[in-house]
């Protein structure tokens, strides 16, 4: 068998393989990456439908100087071809629309849906007094928290989409202080844009990166086994075209999921506590993607739209507002997004889908003279995360020098892709202190 | 009614409270201790019978450069008289099994001890790297006990019922109920920066110590003064009204530190000031750490090491101490005392304490078939009000309360992998440097 040596071994190429990769090699750690799939970036790619390039999975592109995603590209001398998405936010309920000021947003927001100034500046300062003195405990979830103080359906209905778009699950769902650490540090510290020639494009560019910089990337390779002794990783047997190749690693950092990470590995090597957290929550975000084509734009809203008081639609976006780049001339490109009635239970795709297009249809009757792209669903091995927000696994294992990073370890407060970047810069950190 | 100011208002003089003031003081603050008993210090006190002094609760207080509560004695230049337990280069700790005991020192430390349980150096070392991995790659979480853990590496009964003793002593519950990660934490944290050491005169000689600096420097102490109410008003703190001798004060205060436990805080204060995931949390794991405290007085000391002695394989008895070896000051002459201290059986449960005082005096005619009879002098339950601890290890509330500018200090709060007297002190200095930043 072919054996080779590295310093550290990534397996996958998604935001967190490549944001490692690209932090680690220059430090100068020799890297190898293994990604099974043809082509890199996993969840945040795209692929071209009929002259359009639709995602596979993420929409909004973090980026900025403060910006943790951004920075990778920074580190191996890579442009962000992004563009900012100019509108903001908007947010609609059956009564109207709400676009979101400079400033001043969280109360605007709150009195659009209250229609009550008085109550709003109240319901306000409890944000204010959560975020900023005492941040409510994870024992309940943000839909309990809010009846505390209203039964507003149209605030709740807001919420619902709110959280449904930006953390992927209900508000019932969602643990409180998941929420409030969110809007504190989630939604703050970067600016959204749009990738100007689709996902692929964003993520090919940071793979030239890292490989111009000495990294080996290797794509339609996969990872057999993780090679454990005595509760130590040593390295892993990779397969490419059918030959088998054993890689020797200092570390090894996983970014296919948890739970893949411990099935590669083989149960045996973790221990009880680890693998019963890995278990009881072992919850993904399931969400359900429409890419809508239409000649006629179906708003014109260059922004992210997040909609309440609907029966499944929470998020609709159109990033040809912001890139006509990413479709033929003359044609324009949305993307919605819908989370399950209950996102640990079955899917149900044809209802959902059924129901997702009655509320476009609702929202934006222009829906009618357009046509879908594309469905797809995140769900299982390809979730939109893969742990529910505020239940995130650690991104070491208790097998030495083996760790996990990408959305299965997102920071809380955190999701997508600045997460799955996040949780890169806290291992190469680690890996840079333990030598 | 009297009424009068402070910048911040501390209720209660355990060792969260003063150790509270202490730094705040220090700060330039002004501060008033409001305490409901005649003495001071809560559970780290001192009781008298004749002429033996024991602990009101805490027992091996930490001292030394890295101990926060020592800290707050040196900020104000409070005289910190203490002796350290055991010598230079000695743990302090011995582990008794019935047929063999381990003296831990810094040389042979965490793998002589497994060593020693397993009576098997191959063994204990192999399991020694699972505590190795533990301590310093990836941490145990809490979703199984410590006693779970355990066994996924051994059954060996001695190695069990030693770590049964060791948690019970120095975490305060039973190895089946200690959460894995809080282990290893307070294996790693506890101990680790600090010493331990006796109060030469007694802990409440500790806290008047550091109440006469406190006075010293304009602070206001009064005892026998309880909390009647804490002031609300739109969801911030305002003071609080206080009794003394059937007069009431109210007392108006920028921040209130309360000493008194989270859920007695959430009385005075009113539970309508609170929103629901505070009280959920304070409600789900409400659990006190309940110990049996035996205090008694014996001619010879019962046990001659100068330390902590930590038993396996007991009916209840998990841990001694012989203060009177270290501190002849404690006792008369020709005396000594002895401190023991139990978990029951469930700490979730009923006391059941006469069976507990028979079973402790069962456990150590095992171990000290010299020992027959000893006055015993206090016999102390640790629970529901007076617990060893107001909240199991691994489950704190926060410092900060919903209400604006209120704050819980002590062992209601300890932060995970620290327990008793530095735990509490360790939420007073983050409190502290809350309201006044350096």
């Amino acid at each position: 068998m072919k054996e080779s040596k590295t310093d550290v071994l990534i397996i996958g190429a998604g935001v967190g393989g490549l944001c490692a990769a690209a932090k680690l090699i220059t430090k100068g750690i020799k890297v190898i990456v293994a990604e099974s799939l043809p082509y890199v970036g996993g969840r945040f790619s795209s692929r071209d439908c009929n002259g359009f390039q639709v995602t596979t999975g993420a929409i909004m592109v973090p980026y900025g100087e403060t910006s943790i995603f951004n920075e990778s590209f920074d580190d191996v001398g890579v442009k962000m071809r992004v563009r900012e998405a100019k509108g903001g936010f908007q947010y609609k309920l059956q009564k109207g629309t709400y676009t979101v000021p400079d400033k001043g947003g969280l109360f605007g927001m709150i009195n659009f849906a209250l229609e009550d100034e008085e109550k709003a500046k109240e319901i306000a300062n409890l944000f204010k007094h959560a975020m900023t003195w005492m941040m409510p405990s994870d024992a309940i979830s943000f839909k309990e928290w809010l009846m505390q103080y209203t039964d507003n359906q149209d605030l709740h209905d807001l919420f619902q989409g709110y959280i449904g778009a930006f953390i992927g699950v209900n508000a019932y769902e969602c643990p409180t202080a998941e929420l409030f650490r969110f809007l504190r540090d989630g939604m703050t510290r970067f600016k959204f844009g749009v990738s100007i020639h689709g996902n692929a494009d964003l993520m090919d560019s940071l793979a030239e990166g890292v490989t111009n910089k000495g990294v080996r990337l290797s794509t339609e390779t996969y990872c057999k086994k993780i090679i454990v002794e005595n509760y130590r990783a040593i390295g892993a047997i990779i397969e490419k075209n059918g030959v088998e190749e054993t890689v020797y690693a200092d570390h090894i950092i996983s970014n296919v999921g948890p739970n893949m990470t411990v099935e590669l590995s083989g149960e045996e090597h973790f221990e009880r506590s680890y693998m019963t957290l890995l278990k009881e929550r072992q919850s993904v975000t399931p969400v359900i993607h429409l890419a809508i084509c239409a000649r006629e734009p179906l708003h014109d809203f260059p922004g992210i739209i997040c909609t309440g008081g609907t029966r499944r639609l929470v998020f609709m976006e159109s990033p040809t507002m912001t890139c006509p780049e990413l479709a033929p001339e003359g044609w324009h490109l949305s993307n919605t997004f819908s989370v399950p009635a209950n996102t640990t239970g079955p899917l149900r795709l044809e209802e959902t889908i059924e129901f997702v297009k009655q509320d476009i249809l609702d929202f934006f009757p222009k829906f009618k003279e357009a046509e879908v792209l594309l469905q797809a669903t995140h769900h299982r091995e390809w979730p939109a995360m893969r742990r529910w927000p505020g239940f995130p696994m650690p991104t070491k294992t208790p097998v030495e020098n083996l760790y996990n990073v990408g959305d299965g370890c997102m920071p809380r407060g955190f999701v997508g892709i600045e997460a799955a970047a996040m949780s890169s810069k806290d291992v190469v950190e680690d890996i840079l202190i333990r030598g | 009614m009297k009424t009068s100011k402070a910048n911040v208002l501390i209720i209660g003089s355990g060792v969260g409270g003063i150790c509270s003031a202490a730094r705040l003081i220090k700060k330039g603050l002004k501060v008033t201790i409001v305490e409901q008993l005649p003495y001071l210090g809560g559970r780290c006190s001192t009781r008298e019978y004749k002429g033996h002094k024991t602990t009101t609760g805490g027992i091996i207080l930490p001292l030394g450069g890295g101990s926060t509560f020592q800290e707050a004695f040196d900020m104000l230049g409070a005289e910190f008289n203490m002796r350290p337990i055991g010598g230079k280069d000695k743990g302090g700790t011995l582990y008794r099994l019935p047929d063999r005991t381990y003296e831990m020192t810094p040389k042979n430390g965490l793998r002589g001890l497994l060593q020693f349980c397993l009576n098997d150096d191959e063994a204990g070392n192999e399991l020694y790297s699972h505590f190795k991995r533990a301590l310093h790659w990836s941490e145990p979480l809490y979703n199984i006990t410590f006693s779970e853990w355990l066994s996924q590496y051994s059954h060996n009964t001695d190695l069990h019922e030693i770590f049964q003793g060791h948690v019970g002593g120095f975490v305060g519950v039973n190895i089946d109920e200690c959460p894995a990660g809080e282990f290893f934490r307070n294996l790693k944290l506890s101990a680790r920066t600090y010493g331990f050491g006796t109060a030469v005169n007694g802990n409440i000689d500790l806290m008047n110590s550091l109440a006469a600096a406190i006075k010293n420097k304009g602070g206001r102490i009064s005892t026998e003064t309880s909390c009647k109410q804490i002031l609300v008003e739109n969801g911030i703190v305002k003071g609080a009204i206080v009794e003394k001798d059937g007069e009431e004060e109210t007392i108006n205060a920028d921040f209130v530190i309360s000493n008194a436990g989270p859920d007695l805080t959430v009385e005075l204060a009113g539970t309508e000031n609170f929103e629901k995931s505070y009280m959920t949390l304070l409600t789900e794991h409400n659990f006190k750490t309940p110990v049996v405290h035996i205090s008694m007085s014996t001619d010879e000391p019962i046990e001659d090491f100068p330390g902590i002695v930590t038993f396996g394989h007991t009916r209840r008895l998990v841990f001694l101490e012989t203060p009177s070896v270290t501190c002849p000051e404690l006792v008369p002459e020709g005396k000594h005392i002895t401190t023991t201290y139990s978990v029951p059986k469930l700490s979730a449960g009923p006391l059941k304490l006469p069976e507990t005082i028979e079973m402790v005096m069962l456990d150590l005619r095992d171990f000290y078939p010299n020992f027959q009879e000893a006055e015993l002098f206090h016999i102390a339950t640790h629970h529901s009000g007076w617990p060893a601890m107001r909240r199991w290890p691994g489950y704190p509330m926060p410092t900060r309360t919903p209400v604006v500018n209120l704050y819980n200090v002590g062992d209601g709060c300890q932060p995970l992998g620290y327990v008793g007297i530095e735990a509490c002190a360790i939420t007073a200095r983050d409190v502290s440097n809350e309201i006044a930043p350096d």
